[in-house]
């Protein structure tokens, strides 16, 4: 934080070696937060969380590329990319729900449901989402 | 009765091929006033002879004259050349005239000055309005220098209206017309009536009396403060006009029947400045009474059809944005060689097709199609996509142009949306989406999966909280 003055008034003189003498201390500040982030994640995180995070990631990355898809390429016909698309955002959401319920720290809000209860109800709503999502692709 | 008719039939077509070569037939009646010469117009006669017509001369008063007979027409046209007469037979009175035209009669009525009142009354129904009987046409600049100017010389090229189905190129690079003692008509609104002859830019209307340099005689003959009637001259004063109704029935009228007489009929004429000039008079009368006579600018309707691409016969129902072919064949009636009627091609740019459903949703220009294998006539064609709206919709044609046959097609046709099981699976377009929705049913069931392998390692921890 204060080396960036630093590096703005001695730009002229000192150039490269004082840049990465003073944004080394930073970055490696950062990989470390960003390591420990990781590690903490990875060991504090039950499996099944996880598995829904790998799962949100792929989702998000299907939506963003139907979007992408349908803004560049073509929207026709509109109820196939209605289908496509309601399919992803919708298991996102559910699958937002679960995370919610599942995950480590719930029991101040679901306390009265448990893990069971809320992934029988997640596969339900699923179902009948992909029910629809099939018919609306046509 | 009924396999004599049927013998009679050919034959009587045939007959008509060979004689008539009128559209419609050539039975004439010509009704001849008592102070009309008819030997006076031999040469006009003979030449209706000659093109295969039959004439039958009568009187205005002939008892026995009858137009239709048992609700048959008995004659196809009529000339009537009895402008002074005041009263008719029954059968020949004006209303009687025009109940036969509607039903398809073409009269070609030959007028002079003196036209009695019933007559001008008559007029008034086709919006043409007669100049008073004293009054004639005028020309002291073109005049047959043997004759007084009431017997008016006019140049084709400045008082003719080209009109291609009326007249032919002959006629309009002819010599001049002689028009004797004739009287001068103004033609209204009316939209089925058109002009085929007016005066030259000399000419104006007056009393017989020929004016001289006296202003003041001038100003008191042509229209000075105490005329009532506006003068009329140059253009504006229509000699010829023409009338065809939406049934296609013609009728002309003449201001002067001595135009059609012998004296000026293919003869030779001097001009004011002395020179010899043929008359026109033949060439004109011969075009128009073949055009009133139903033999030139008659046009048919052979066929029309429309169809989807691809197929030749024409659908009840069209699917929204079809490829719609529609075709129309044309055929113009034409004298041959050997003076028979026969069928031809006709050429026009102004054709066009709606696609009406209520207001023309389609309007485009049918095109000749050159590769048409139609033996009779021409076929215009015209393609296009049926409209993104359902409903009962009409292919209509419509041409109306002055001199030509009035051309009226109409056939309908649905257009409908498409069947449920009509639209298109499957797109390559939207295989994208398709894979979308197709994955996240796959991660989900391997979600599902996994996430029960998954619960029996997390047994242990959630058991150890719930000890805790």
């Amino acid at each position: 934080m204060t080396s960036k003055p630093t590096v703005g008034a001695s730009s002229r003189s000192t150039t490269t070696t004082s840049t990465t003498t003073t944004t080394a201390p930073s970055s490696a500040a950062l990989e470390s937060s960003f390591n420990s982030l990781i590690d903490n994640y990875r060991s504090t995180t039950p499996a099944r969380v996880k598995l829904i995070d790998v799962f949100l990631l792929f989702i998000f990355v299907s939506g963003v590329l139907q979007f992408a898809y349908r803004v560049l390429i073509t929207v026709y016909p509109f109820y196939a990319f209605a289908g496509g698309f309601g399919s992803t955002v919708g298991q996102f959401v559910l699958l937002a729900g679960l995370r919610a319920q599942v995950a480590p720290g719930r029991d101040g809000e679901f306390k009265q449901v448990s893990q069971e209860r809320a992934f029988a109800d997640f596969c339900a709503a699923s179902v009948v989402l992909h029910l629809f999502a099939f018919n609306f692709l046509g | 009765m009924r396999p004599t008719s049927l013998l009679a039939t050919p034959l009587l077509a045939l007959l008509g091929l060979v004689s008539g070569r009128s559209a419609t037939g050539d039975r004439v009646l010509v009704v001849l006033e008592e102070a009309v010469s008819k030997d006076d117009y031999s040469k006009f006669w003979g030449s209706l002879k000659e093109r295969g017509f039959e004439l039958t001369f009568k009187l205005p008063k002939d008892k026995d004259t009858e137009l239709s007979k048992f609700g048959e027409p008995q004659y196809d046209h009529l000339i009537m050349f009895a402008p002074t007469t005041k009263s008719f037979s029954p059968s020949l009175n004006p209303k009687a005239i025009i109940h036969a035209q509607f039903e398809g009669l073409n009269t070609l009525y030959l007028l002079s000055p003196n036209l009695s009142d019933t007559q001008r009354e008559h007029f008034r129904e086709y919006d043409i309005e007669f100049v008073d009987p004293k009054y004639t046409l005028l020309d002291s600049f073109s005049y047959v220098s043997s004759s007084s100017p009431s017997t008016v010389l006019l140049p084709p090229t400045s008082s003719l209206v080209p009109n291609p189905a009326v007249l032919s190129p002959i006629t309009l690079s002819g010599g001049p017309i002689v028009y004797p003692k004739g009287t001068v008509h103004t033609a209204g609104l009316n939209p089925y009536l058109f002009e085929v002859l007016h005066a030259s830019k000399t000419a104006y209307v007056g009393g017989e009396k020929v004016l001289t340099g006296d202003e003041a005689e001038v100003e008191k003959v042509v229209g000075g403060k105490g005329s009532r009637e506006p003068v009329i001259s140059g253009e504006k004063a229509a000699l010829v006009s023409a009338f065809q109704t939406r049934d296609n029935a013609r009728a002309g009228f003449v201001g002067s029947g001595e135009l059609l007489s012998d004296k000026y009929w293919g003869t030779t004429v001097k001009t004011l400045d002395g020179k010899s000039v043929e008359t026109g008079n033949a060439d004109f009368v011969t075009d128009f009474t073949k055009w009133v006579f139903q033999e030139t600018g008659v046009v048919k309707i052979v066929s029309s059809t429309h169809s989807r691409a691809g197929e030749t016969e024409p659908r009840e129902m069209y699917t929204k944005k079809d490829d719609i072919t529609y075709e129309l064949t044309l055929a113009q009636h034409i004298t041959t060689d050997n003076g028979t009627s026969s069928w031809a091609p006709i050429q026009l740019s102004d054709l066009q097709l709606d696609f009406t459903m209520l207001d023309p949703h389609i309007r485009t220009a049918l095109v000749e199609d050159t590769n048409s294998t139609n033996e009779v006539g021409t076929t215009y064609k015209a393609r296009f996509d049926a409209p993104d709206r359902h409903g009962v919709f009409k292919f209509v044609v419509e041409f109306w142009r002055p001199g030509w046959s009035y051309i009226r097609s109409s056939s309908t046709a649905s257009v409908v949306p498409l069947r449920h099981d009509q639209y298109p699976r499957f797109i390559t377009g939207a295989w994208p989406y398709y894979i979308a929705a197709i994955s996240t049913s796959l991660t989900f069931l391997t979600f599902c999966a996994l996430w029960v392998s998954l619960g029996e390692a997390d047994r242990d921890r959630k058991g150890k909280k719930k000890v805790e």
